[in-house]
């Protein structure tokens, strides 16, 4: 068995309600959510909108932090895809800008950083006129290769995808995944893949959980999931799919 | 097509000619602005005296520039003081919410409570007048404005995907705040300091015609607007080119600023 990249035990994950400022009331949005990812690992969290996947990789790169349990890290921060870069990427920044911001912050020096980015605007195959250009110049594909190259500039060994092609054209869906897997061999990536899509989840995906109401129901290899589903939720998502 | 931005084009003319007529006024005036001269009392606008002269004999271009030049002064430095502040309160307030916001914004609306000339003239009144005292009064009365325009874009910016993704791609909170944020308030913000400048003009020539602004001999459009009110019908010309200079300062601004929101809605 490969390293293990990333350990989720026993998370429990609360929203405030706001509406009662110094009330004790919350809403729990996570329940007790296990898993382990391994390295060079695609897992796929799949289930239907407001089940908790957002909730999840947020409580998981550390933004949201009314949470219970524990998460563990091996691999170093992980980054994230968005699902919409067109609000993901400032629009206020060039796109050189924004491949240079995580170098930056992780203390680059600058004439460095320039030479990275051409490379990585090469290595989500756009050219390097696309450098000084604003996202809004950009189609959704291309944005959403920006994206994909600020979030692997600096290397990280884990991407979280939240519904990296949702928000794309089945063609343009096809050439991202493509793209995305083609980096996860050359730069040994693992990702936490999230959608609500059975066929991208197939098409990509080694590893398969389920969740509903914020529970994982069911895991396990894809093959698995996919031939001889268990819960009753896995197998209406995948009639729906069919 | 692309629709012509008829507003920013007039606006960046006017106030172009203006700003340049004032800076040339820092070096070169036709008459020293403060002579008086009593052989060329109360002229009418002619090719020696543009705009004429005044009860003294003073050329009235040349305190015109003079004036002008008191007025950008005093306004840029108040918005200068105002918006700075303005954004460094209301970008914090905005984006971390919480106990800071409920402090600045309290003492923001206290300040903002009173009417803000009538504020500068009780300030004016207790600290004494002169050019700097009224850039200080009026630029901190200034500051609850541009604060909470701020504030305002900046609630708005803040549970945005790319503000997230600066987080999550290891930009510290400051960074956020006026790399990543600040740039995308720019446009509200540059239109509010075109109103902020207007305001600060008309504040600043309201105080000096109240003769609690600019003292004399220091040239002010306020002023000079109040002198020439004694002498309307023997001199018309002193008011009407003071005036018509004043409104053109703020006309100009004004359809820059519009200009400039139009720009962001194309």
């Amino acid at each position: 068995m490969e390293q293990a990249l990333l350990e989720v035990r026993n998370l429990n994950v609360y929203y405030a309600d706001r509406r009662f400022r110094r009330g004790r009331s919350r809403k729990q949005i996570l329940r007790d959510v296990s898993f382990t990812l391994h390295e060079g690992e695609v897992l796929g969290l799949v289930g239907e909108s407001g089940c908790g996947k957002t909730t999840l990789s947020r409580a998981i790169l550390g933004i949201n932090r009314e949470i219970e349990g524990e998460i563990i890290h091996h691999g170093g921060k992980p980054r994230m895809v968005f699902q919409d870069p067109a609000a993901s990427l400032n629009p206020a920044w060039t796109v050189g800008k924004i491949l240079e911001e995580p170098l930056r912050n992780a203390g680059v020096p600058k004439q460095e950083r320039r030479a990275q980015a051409e490379e990585m605007l090469s290595l989500v195959g756009l050219d390097a006129g696309y450098y000084s250009r604003l996202p809004g110049e950009l189609s959704g594909g291309q944005r959403q290769r920006v994206g994909i190259g600020a979030a692997i500039i600096g290397h990280p060994r884990l991407v979280i995808a939240d519904e990296p092609v949702s928000a794309l054209d089945v063609t343009i869906q096809a050439q991202i995944l493509e793209l995305l897997m083609k980096l996860k061999e050359e730069m040994g990536l693992s990702y936490l893949f999230i959608s609500h899509d059975m066929d991208v989840i197939w098409q990509i995906c080694d590893h398969v959980m389920v969740m509903k109401d914020g529970v994982i129901v069911e895991s396990g290899p894809r093959d698995r999931v996919f031939n001889a589903p268990e819960h009753p939720y896995t197998k209406k998502l995948l009639a729906a799919a069919m | 097509m692309k629709k012509r931005n008829w507003n920013l084009r007039i606006g960046c003319c006017i106030t172009g000619v203006l700003v340049l007529m004032i800076i040339v006024g820092i070096f070169w005036t036709p008459y020293e602005p403060n002579a008086m001269s009593s052989a060329d009392k109360q002229m009418a606008p002619c090719l020696a005296h543009l705009f004429g002269t005044d009860q003294f004999g003073r050329d009235i271009f040349s305190r015109v520039l003079e004036g002008g030049r008191t007025s950008l002064f005093i306004a840029v430095c108040t918005v200068a003081i105002g918006a700075g502040v303005g954004i460094v309160v209301g970008s914090l307030t905005g984006y971390f919410g919480g106990w800071l916001d409920e402090v600045l914004m309290r003492l923001n609306d206290s300040v903002a409570a009173f009417p803000s000339i009538l504020l500068a003239l009780v300030c004016v009144s207790v600290f004494g007048s002169g050019k700097y005292k009224i850039i200080l009064t009026l630029g901190i009365l200034f500051i609850p404005s541009f604060a909470r325009i701020v504030r305002g874009e900046f609630v708005k910016e803040r549970n945005r995907d790319y503000v997230e993704n600066a987080k999550i791609m290891g930009a510290g909170p400051f960074r956020i705040l006026f790399a990543h944020i600040l740039p995308n308030v720019k446009t509200v913000l540059m239109s509010s300091m075109a109103i902020g400048f207007n305001n600060a003009v008309l504040a600043e020539a309201s105080m000096s015609y109240l003769s609690m602004g600019v003292q004399p001999p220091d040239a002010s459009l306020g002023r000079m607007l109040s002198e020439s009110q004694s002498a309307l019908f023997t001199t018309p010309w002193y008011a009407i080119c003071t005036g018509t200079f004043l409104v053109l300062l703020i006309l100009g601004i004004s359809l820059v600023g519009q200009g400039l929101q139009e720009r962001e809605d194309l």
